[in-house]
């Protein structure tokens, strides 16, 4: 008898099994009634709806298209300069944590914090957006830099900037250009939600849609957003940037509504309430223990909570469709067809799946667990099709199942752990967001609270939010340094 | 073991082309059960073509092929027990192979165990290909071939990034392994082989290829130095 060396489950396994059994741990709390009686009644009509869509009047299309564009288009240009700026002091911790930070903030926490600031007005969307994107484009242009820096021929005794502009520039330039264009896609659907909070973008018009339950204009909405999602690229030229910039200028210039005397009140309502009324130690312990208990304690469970189930059905959707997509699997009217779903469905901003499902299934966990899963599982999907391709098999490469278990999954598993743990962040910022929806989340409380104006209350509650995305970003970081998960800019730049 | 006379495949004026320009040229050859056939000739020859193209022949009837190709094909991340493994994948079902990928049954564990002691390897069993060196990976790739109890073996230079000792002993250990399954099944075995003492030591017939074309097809005690010296001469 041969003695051979003990089996140890892999550590990929290992760590996938983990992610099922804090699901699974989470599964008891979690509120996922179905409490709509007729969801296949609410389903027929939405369906029906998408078969016939009909486009918004006009005047109020373009206005919507013009202003969704604008936010977006302003806010990624002054956040990929500014980005560019900050990424060649990355270096310097103060300014990563102050990246972190305000990237750690949801745009539509900002649209909410910038309403009360200045009232519904373009500023405020266009800040809602350029802020935390100035953040990620610091973070993601840091390590592009650094990703080339070796590479880099530089002359001897050149200062700082002189060493960038002539011996990095070249080399950087398309991978900035490429990241600022995907970061532009995903500016069109930060400012496509800012709609929710009122600000008059093409989601403004599609909730109001919605809620009428006029889903034949809600799908024409839904389908000219996908055509500018869809079309970007060929309508996104450099040549064409100066007359983008006069168009965005011109179609959020004079715009009324901007409030500056709310500033003054913002800034005194954001102090909390005990330290206003000028109560001790004790009167501020009691103010703080009291919200713990009744909003940030059950905030932060409801976000974990909807995360961790959101993040393995997110897996789970993933290893499911990415075959399809695949051309290690399937041919290519299906691979096309699949690639179609997976677009739609990655371009399709959670919040608005979650919003559609909430209408169909009723107010509970379940729509925003669902929304989160297919958004994120689609994006993942979407990616590791992209890298199966890359796979070289051998002429007796088995097929079908077997070819899925032995041949492919061992060779993307890596790759497709460490888009899981970039998502599990964004998963965990995206069900605070759903709050606002409903679900009792983090965002419901920081909601509730600018609906009452307890300002102080909300600031809070946006900073607890914001902590707790640090801290799952950091355990994703060291999940990914433990797991020796690939982390560049390359994965990063699909956040 | 005398070859039998029913051959396992037949090709006749086979050609190939690849990007317009002919690497296979009107090839004719017979394999037959139990062969040891070694092809010889010099990089770009068409050998490894050969084997491709008689891998496809045989792949579209019943002989189970075992194959090892030149780029070995293995699974980095998978241990060295599951790429051995996959060489019979077809003979259990998908929940069997599933549950054996998460958790290797002892039985196969002690078969593959046994296999990998003839290649030194059996130490090595449950870490991942990428842990191991050019030549160690070579050497699983041989024993997949082996476990996949393959009617035919197709081997495209098995032995090429290990030493000469080295080379001899697995080339020794495929022969080995092929002679105890010949006496059930009859195995056959194809190698294209850089070293012509190792050809010639081991195989019933020595096929030599030039420019895609068959120019030497004979046992080895009929074939002299002179012979096989073109095989491998530089241009």
């Amino acid at each position: 008898m041969i003695s051979a060396p003990r089996y140890h489950l892999p550590t990929g396994i290992r760590s996938f099994l983990l992610l099922l059994a804090a699901a699974l741990l989470c599964l008891p709390f979690a509120d996922i009634e179905i409490s709509n009686r007729s969801p296949w009644q609410e389903f027929a009509a939405m369906a029906g709806g998408f078969f016939q869509p009909t486009l918004l009047p006009f005047d109020e299309l373009i206005a919507a298209i013009a202003q969704t564009f604008s936010y977006a288009f302003l806010a990624v240009c002054t956040a990929a300069v500014g980005g560019l700026f900050l990424s060649l002091f990355f270096h310097q911790l103060w300014l990563r944590s102050l990246c972190a930070a305000i990237r750690s903030v949801h745009e539509l926490f900002w649209g909410l914090l910038f309403i009360q600031l200045i009232g519904i007005h373009p500023l405020a969307g266009y800040l809602a957006i350029a802020l935390p994107y100035t953040g990620i484009f610091a973070k993601v242009f840091a390590e592009i830099i650094e990703e080339h820096q070796s590479q880099a021929v530089a002359p001897r005794h050149s200062d700082r900037f002189s060493h960038f502009f002539y011996a990095q520039w070249p080399q950087l330039l398309p991978h900035f250009r490429s990241y600022s264009l995907y970061r532009l896609e995903c500016g069109l659907r930060s400012s496509t939600v800012l709609g929710f909070i009122g600000l008059p973008t093409l989601g403004f018009h599609l909730e109001t849609a919605f809620m009428q339950g006029l889903y034949s204009q809600a799908a024409g909405i839904l389908f000219i957003f996908y055509i500018m999602i869809a079309s970007l690229r060929w309508w996104m030229r450099p040549t064409l940037l100066p007359l983008y910039f006069a168009v965005a200028l011109f179609s959020l210039w004079g715009q009324e509504g901007l409030q500056l005397s709310l500033a003054s009140h913002f800034l005194h309502d954001i102090i909390p309430l005990p330290i206003r009324n000028g109560e001790d130690i004790n009167g501020i312990l009691y103010w703080l223990s009291h919200l713990g208990s009744t909003e940030i304690g059950p905030g932060i469970g409801n976000t974990l909570v909807v995360t961790q189930i959101a993040l393995l059905l997110t897996a789970v959707i993933a290893l499911c469709l990415f075959p399809f997509s695949s051309r290690q699997f399937f041919s290519l009217p299906i691979r096309f067809s699949s690639h179609l779903a997976l677009v739609i469905l990655r371009s399709t901003p959670e919040l608005i799946i979650a919003f559609a499902l909430l209408l169909l299934l009723g107010p509970s966990m379940l729509p925003a667990i669902i929304a989160l899963a297919i958004h994120n599982g689609a994006i993942i999907a979407n990616l590791i099709s992209r890298h199966s391709h890359q796979i070289t098999l051998r002429l007796d490469a088995s097929k079908g199942f077997h070819r899925y278990c032995f041949e492919i999954m061992p060779r993307i598993y890596g790759q497709f752990l460490a888009f899981l743990c970039y998502r599990w962040e964004v998963i965990l910022r995206e069900s605070a967001i759903l709050g606002i929806l409903g679900v009792h989340t983090l965002g419901f409380y920081i909601d509730s609270a600018f609906e009452s104006f307890r300002l102080d209350v909300a600031v809070i509650l946006i900073a607890v939010s914001a902590l707790l995305n640090i801290l799952v970003d950091q355990g994703s970081r060291q999940l990914r340094h433990r797991l020796h998960l690939r982390s560049t800019p390359q994965a990063q730049r699909n956040k | 073991m005398t070859p039998s006379p029913q051959p396992l495949l037949r090709l006749e004026n086979a050609e190939v082309f690849y990007q317009q320009q002919r690497v296979l040229d009107e090839v004719t050859l017979e394999l037959h059960q139990g062969e040891r056939i070694a092809l010889l000739g010099k990089s770009g020859a068409g050998k490894s073509t050969l084997l491709k193209l008689i891998y496809q022949h045989l792949s579209n009837t019943d002989h189970r092929v075992g194959w090892v190709p030149q780029q070995l094909g293995l699974v980095d991340k998978l241990s060295v027990f599951h790429n051995i493994y996959m060489g019979r994948l077809d003979q259990h079902s998908r929940s069997y192979n599933l549950i054996n990928l998460l958790w290797p049954r002892p039985k196969h564990v002690e078969a593959i165990s046994k296999l990998l002691g003839s290649f030194n390897l059996d130490q090595q069993l449950y870490k991942t290909v990428s842990q191991l060196s050019g030549g160690q990976q070579q050497r699983v790739a041989i024993a997949r071939a082996i476990y996949s109890q393959a009617d035919i073996i197709l081997a495209d230079e098995p032995a090429s990034s290990l030493d000469k000792t080295m080379a001899d002993t697995v080339i020794s250990a495929l022969l080995q392994h092929s002679e105890q399954h010949s006496q059930q099944h009859s195995q056959s075995c194809v190698i294209a082989l850089h070293d012509t003492q190792q050809a010639l030591a081991f195989a019933d017939r020595i096929i030599g290829i030039q420019q895609g074309k068959i120019v030497l097809n004979d046992h080895p005690d009929n074939i002299t130095p002179d012979q096989l010296e073109p095989l491998y001469d530089h241009d």
